[in-house]
Parts: structure tokens; sequence; C-alpha cells
């Protein structure tokens, strides 16, 4: 049975946190309305992270910022902490908001136990604040989703790409990645 | 949402977002399971029904035992459910030093219009699992009284009560613990409408 719950709002949640009821070393995010636990540090997900940060540094140079699982603020009840989010350049580096979503230019989840919350909750989530280009890197299976068109219902467009193949974001169209180099070298 | 990994509140932290004012007058909230809930808008016939319990059970009763009325009772570290009626042990203090919990309750009356789906899935095993003798739900919506009683657990963790009567709006009852005291229903419930 769906409970009625009572959504905490962003101003809510940044409440919580000044009042000492959320531990600041407590890894949660706020999704549409609930506070959720993020899953744990593992170092497979830790090294993918620091894979793609390289590649996209690389190619993008100083063009744009990039934030690693630092809060983006979707709208007044959600406030997700991706792993990676390519954001515009902004004079205070955000020092008086978090970006929204009109501020991004892609956001990067590297699942490893958290597939199917990357692919359906967390992408509902993004397309509904109209974030253009989200992409999960699947380090189990070695794939990358690419996951664009966003709508109030979801992505309207998903493409699974393989290890051998290439992406670049739309926003950067000449900074071409290859997937396999975002997923660790096969033993 | 995988429930699992939503943060659950205990009852110390949801006290101190009542402290923090971060619910509203209208805010009609309680704590299940660690999440906060709304509680269903306020019908008439809801209302209606609960004027009269008040008053006949407060007969009834008299100082027999303490009679709360949508007030708290702490079941758990993360359940603090606001029943229609729980009827407590008098305590000297009145609960000025804290709630009623589960040991203090000798049983908890809902009066259920919209609410009733939720006071039959969700209430019904959060009382059982407290050890809450005996329940009873006014189901304004079949016109008709439920009580439960005999609390029992399986060994996959589900929580129910054995007994279920069905006693009907023209009735009377005899009031768990205090059996010589009857309350008659046909003093509380509201006509049906249809």
């Amino acid at each position: 049975m769906v409970l009625e719950l009572r959504l905490l709002t962003v101003q809510d949640y940044h409440r919580l946190t000044e009042a000492g009821i959320l531990d600041a070393e407590e890894r949660v995010e706020l999704i549409a309305g609930q506070i959720v636990r993020m899953a744990a540090k593992e170092t497979a997900h830790s090294a993918a992270v620091t894979r793609v940060e390289l590649l996209l540094r690389n190619c993008l140079g100083h063009q744009l910022l990039l934030r690693l699982q630092d809060p983006i603020q979707l709208d007044n009840y959600s406030e997700p902490e991706p792993d990676i989010a390519v954001v515009k350049l902004e004079p205070r580096y955000y020092e008086d908001h978090h970006p929204k979503p009109s501020d991004v230019y892609l956001v990067i989840e590297v699942a490893d136990t958290t597939l199917q919350r990357d692919l359906k909750t967390k992408a509902l989530l993004y397309a509904q604040s109209g974030i253009a280009d989200y992409w999960v890197l699947n380090i189990n299976d070695r794939q990358l989703h690419v996951l664009r068109s966003p709508s109030s219902s979801g992505y309207q467009q998903e493409l699974i790409l393989a290890e051998a193949m290439t992406v670049a974001p739309i926003a950067f169209p000449d900074c071409a990645i290859a997937v396999r180099e975002m997923l660790s070298s096969v033993q | 949402m995988v429930l699992a990994t939503v943060k659950r509140f205990t009852t110390a932290e949801y006290h101190q977002l009542t402290a923090l004012a971060f619910f509203q007058e209208d805010d009609r909230v309680e704590l299940i399971d660690g999440q906060i809930v709304e509680m269903a808008a306020k019908g008439t016939a809801h209302e209606t029904c609960n004027r009269r319990l008040m008053r006949e059970l407060l007969k009834l009763l008299g100082d027999r035992a303490t009679l709360q009325n949508q007030s708290p009772i702490v079941l758990s570290n993360q359940s603090e459910p606001e029943p229609d009626f729980a009827i407590v042990q008098n305590r000297a203090d009145d609960y000025l030093s804290g709630h009623p919990t589960a040991a203090d309750v000798i049983w908890v009356i809902e009066v259920a219009d919209s609410s009733l789906g939720y006071d039959q899935a969700v209430k019904l095993p959060l009382y059982a699992q407290a050890g809450i003798a005996d329940y009873w739900i006014f189901n304004l919506v079949e016109g008709r009284i439920e009580t439960y009683s005999e609390p029992y657990q399986t060994a996959e963790g589900q929580f129910g009560y054995r007994v279920t009567r069905i006693v009907l709006p023209n009735e009377a009852i005899a009031l768990p613990r205090f059996a010589d005291s009857t309350l008659d229903l046909v003093k509380v419930f509201p006509p049906q409408t249809h």
C-alpha cells in the first residue's frame, strides 16, 4: 500500500543538515522528497569515476566545471549528488546555489550495485528536470547507457554502447571518448 | 524506490523536527516505520463519529483509564502514530514525561473513512507488532466495526491479529478489560448516508 508520505523540500533537507539530524558523514541525497542513502564507495566504483574524470578533463579542458558527487538541485524536492556532473562555469563556483538543470551539460552515474536505481528512478528524475545528456556506466556488464531527449515521462532515447564504441557529449561533439577507456582494463 | 535505501527517522529525530517547527499547524503527520506520513483530511462523518465516541467512552470509562484523541503513542524507536483513540493506563503525571508507549496502551481505535486501507494494511500490522492487545476499526465505508485481538507473529516476521469480529452498527460491544461496560453503537455510528 502506498503511503501518503510527507515529502521533504530542499529547504527542509538543508535544515535537517544544519540541525545535525542528518550527519555530515551520512552519505545521502534528496530524491523526489525522500532522503535516500547512497551506496558505499567500493573501489571499482571510485576507480571508474577517476578514469571518467580524467578522460573528460583531457578533452574538455577549462571551458567548464567538473563536479564529483556534489549536489545539483533539480527542483524543490530533489537534490541528488551524481558521480559526475559537467556544469557551466560560474564566476563564484556555485558558492550561492548548487547547479540547476540549466547549468548542467551532462550527468554521469557509475553503476556498480545501483544499476536499476540509476536507469529507472534517477533517469526519470533527470529527464523530468530537462537534463539533456545522461550516461550510466555499467561497470559490471562493461557497457555505457546513453540517455537523451528528456521528457516528462523519461528519456525518449536510450543507446547502449559496448566497450568498442565511442561517445561524445551533446554539448562537446569533438570530445570523443572510447567506452573501453572508462572501464577497467580486462585482466 | 527500494525502501531499504530510504533514510528512516527515529522518534528522537522526529521530536527534534517538531521542536524545530518543521511541521506547520495544518501538517497532520505521524511517524510510521521511520517515515513521515500525512494523515488523511478530516471528513464530517469521521469527526462526528469521533465526537460521539469521545462522549460515550468518557462516560463509560470514568476514571478507570485515560482516553486520548489523535495524540501520539510511541510504539518503537521508529514509529509514533496518532490513533483516533488510544485508551491508556492512568499515570500521575498524565504522560508529561513522555508519550504513552505500547505497554501503557489498553486498546486503540481508528475511525476509518478515506483511511480504511491504511488502517487495515499499514496500521494493523504496526499495532500487532507492538503487542497492542485490542484494536478496533470503525469502518465508515462499509458501516461496521471490526475488532481485532490476539496479535501474532509469523516465522517470516509478518504481524497480524488472530481474531477478527464484525460488529454491526445497531449492536453493542463490551470494552476490552472493562467488560462490565458496553458501548451502544447506535449512539456512536453516524447514520448510513446511502
